[in-house]
């Protein structure tokens, strides 16, 4: 059996026998000193007793020696009290005090005075008013005296003396008359034989009742290591058993008592645990199935993102492939045009030069509409990376107005361009943000007949603000909402009337929130429009 | 010692075509290859002045060429000017780093093509 390490360990039949056996020595104790002093007392009643009767006999019959005043008589009777071994003093005195015979054991050194200090006697006594007890400390010890006045009896013959004839049988006749002619006093103490007899049947009725007490402290234990001991140590295994996993084990405990319940709540415990264990077991597993699950699906999700990316580099090769596919011809169809134009090939007549104006114009506008639908896969694919760079508002500002101007006044358009002084250096894609402002600038010539196109550049807070604001036609109210969606114009006839399939707010639109800025439009149809975006001075580089 | 031909590798005959009807009005002389293999032996032949190198070939790439032609011991210095219809900006910066001198998107303006050939070889020699 294992018990758990305890260091100066007491178990309970120790602790039982310690305790049962300091009750035993306790009561026995007690018990002890009760009787002796039960029995001390006792013989001290007997020894006064005693004396009482001793002194009532001298004070008789010393009557005599008294009256005659014979001291030899007295001394007689003195001397035969002396030689009982409790009789410590005899004194037989005369009505003056004075001592007519005396003596005293041979231990005592001398005879108490008459009128030492006592304390009167409070022991049972029989009732003889005459007889006085009263204890006297003498020489270390506790002395009992007992005295008796000596009388004498004077009878005067009244009835003789009155002349009245006697009775006869009427005994004593006359009147009588006590008379005190002396004090019988004497000492009494308790012999140290009588007091160790005593004491020895006290010894032995103790030591008797230790005996029997210690038989049934030992009982006492026994039964109780049986009663309680037992089973504890029995749940101490049973949870010993427990610990070690063995939660089928049940304690056979089954007293009525506090002991069994504890049992009962223990096999209560252990049927818990087992349950518990039970159902953990069947949770584990379920885990392990959900477990199982789970690894199922990642791996599908891994499967689908595997695909997935598969996809989008199909995507990405395709839009290479289709740039370079229709690249290369417009290539051709571009190059040849300019050496037709150029007269590479001789001089060519006359008519010819419009159509090929419109070839050469339609060509490069297929090249811009290939480039911006590039552009825009390559963003919406997540292709597009900026490259951030320090750059200046003026520049960006001029490189727009030296685009924009030939074809401003191409269309009889004021083109004005204000940047505020002072700008500091802005930090950014500044080929992107380029783009987007040329495209709102681009878009503003495009769809304006009349007026001015206003190019503005200013600072923001953290920001810088570009407008493009025109004097067109205006955008519907009902397209505000979607004209930086893809492929979104006011209407078809415009379209017919502009060319172009408006993807240039699409492009301007990501570019700018590439850079965490925003862009929007206040319009309405016939009073122009004011395009505008920010983009934060300095750009945080989202990768 | 290198002549003052110019080799062009292109696989499409209309874009051969064109840079030869260019060049021709300009008096340059030009080799052509059209594919990679050939150009290879072509530079090793003719020794360029100039190579413009178009970098989709079919089998050897224009890409391959280069960092051939830049690992050979006596073609290594001869300007690259890569020709090509891939517009991303990785693509350029792939040309860069194998060692084109410049890169060219198609299409082109037929004129930036006379420029960039006259920046490295001079304006052509005159007849006669």
């Amino acid at each position: 059996m294992t018990r758990p390490r305890v260091k100066w360990r007491v178990g309970l039949p120790l602790k039982f026998i310690l305790s049962i056996s300091a009750l035993i020595a306790v009561t026995s104790i007690g018990l002890g000193v009760f009787f002796m002093q039960h029995d001390v007392a006792l013989v001290t009643v007997e020894l006064v007793e005693r004396g009482r009767s001793l002194v009532r006999n001298l004070a008789f019959n010393g009557e005599y020696g008294v009256l005659i005043g014979n001291r030899e008589l007295l001394g007689t009777l003195v001397r035969g009290l002396i030689q009982q071994e409790d009789v410590l003093y005899v004194v037989i005195q005369d009505a003056t005090g004075a001592v007519l015979a005396s003596g005293k054991a041979e231990q005592l050194q001398a005879i108490p005075p008459a009128g030492t200090p006592a304390r009167p006697w409070t022991g049972r006594t029989w009732a003889d008013l005459a007889t006085r007890s009263t204890q006297i400390d003498w020489e270390g010890d506790t002395v009992y005296e007992v005295t008796h006045p000596i009388r004498t009896r004077e009878v005067r013959q009244e009835r003789e003396a009155l002349g009245f004839p006697s009775f006869p049988g009427s005994g004593a006749r006359g009147i009588q008359r006590e008379r005190t002619i002396g004090l019988a006093r004497m000492g009494m103490s308790l012999s140290v034989r009588r007091v160790s007899e005593t004491l020895a049947g006290v010894r032995q009725a103790i030591t008797l009742v230790l005996v029997l007490a210690g038989l049934v402290g030992i009982m006492v234990t026994v039964l109780l290591v049986r009663v309680i001991v037992r089973p504890i140590n029995e749940l101490v295994t049973g949870t010993a058993r427990l610990r070690e996993g063995e939660l089928d084990h049940r304690v056979s405990v089954s007293s009525r008592d506090e002991i069994g319940d504890l049992a009962r709540s223990f096999n209560r415990m252990a049927h818990a645990l087992r349950q518990r264990e039970a159902e953990l077991q069947a949770h584990g597993k379920e885990m392990v199935r959900l477990n199982a699950l789970l690894t199922e699906q990642q791996e599908a999700l891994r499967r689908i993102n595997a695909e997935l990316a598969a996809a989008s580099r199909h995507k990405s090769e395709f839009l290479a492939n289709m740039s370079h596919e229709l690249r290369t011809p417009l290539n051709a169809v571009i190059g040849f045009t300019e050496l037709l134009a150029a007269q590479t090939y001789g001089p060519m007549p006359p008519r010819v030069e419009e159509p090929l104006q419109e070839i050469r114009q339609n060509a490069r506008r297929l090249m811009g509409l290939i480039s911006d639908v590039l552009d825009l896969a390559k963003i919406e694919a997540g292709h597009m990376e900026l490259s951030y760079a320090e750059y200046l508002v003026p520049q960006v500002a001029e490189s727009v107005a030296v685009t924009v101007r030939p074809l401003a006044e191409r269309k009889g358009l004021r083109l004005v361009v204000e940047v505020e002084p002072g700008l500091p250096e802005g930090y950014g894609d500044a080929q992107r943000i380029t783009q987007a402002l040329l495209n709102l600038a681009g878009n503003a010539v495009k769809f304006t007949e009349a007026g001015e196109i206003r190019i503005r550049a200013c600072r923001q807070d953290a920001a810088f603000l570009f407008q493009v604001a025109d004097t067109g036609i205006g955008v519907p109210a009902e397209v505000l909402g979607q004209i930086f969606e893809p492929f979104r114009q006011a209407d078809a006839s415009v379209t017919r009337e502009h060319g172009g399939v408006g993807l240039g707010l699409s492009i301007a639109k990501r570019f700018v929130e590439m850079h965490g800025g925003r862009i929007w439009v206040e319009s309405a149809p016939g009073r122009g429009s004011l395009f505008a975006f920010s983009v934060p001075i300095r750009a945080e580089q989202t990768r | 010692m290198r002549s003052g031909v110019i080799l062009h590798v292109e696989d499409n005959p209309s874009n051969r075509k064109l840079v030869r009807d260019l060049l021709a009005t300009r008096g340059y002389r030009l080799v052509e290859a059209e594919t990679g293999e050939e150009a290879l032996v072509l530079a090793e032949r003719e020794r360029p002045r100039l190579v413009l190198m178009d970098l989709e070939l079919p089998t050897l790439s224009g890409l391959a060429v280069t960092e051939r032609l830049r690992a050979h011991p006596e073609l290594g210095g001869v300007p690259i000017v890569a020709v090509t219809a891939l517009a991303f900006r990785a693509d350029v910066e792939r040309a860069k780093a194998v060692g084109c001198d410049a890169v060219l998107t198609k299409p082109y303006d037929p004129m930036d093509l006379l420029r960039l050939v006259e920046h490295y070889i001079g304006p052509p020699p005159t007849e006669g």
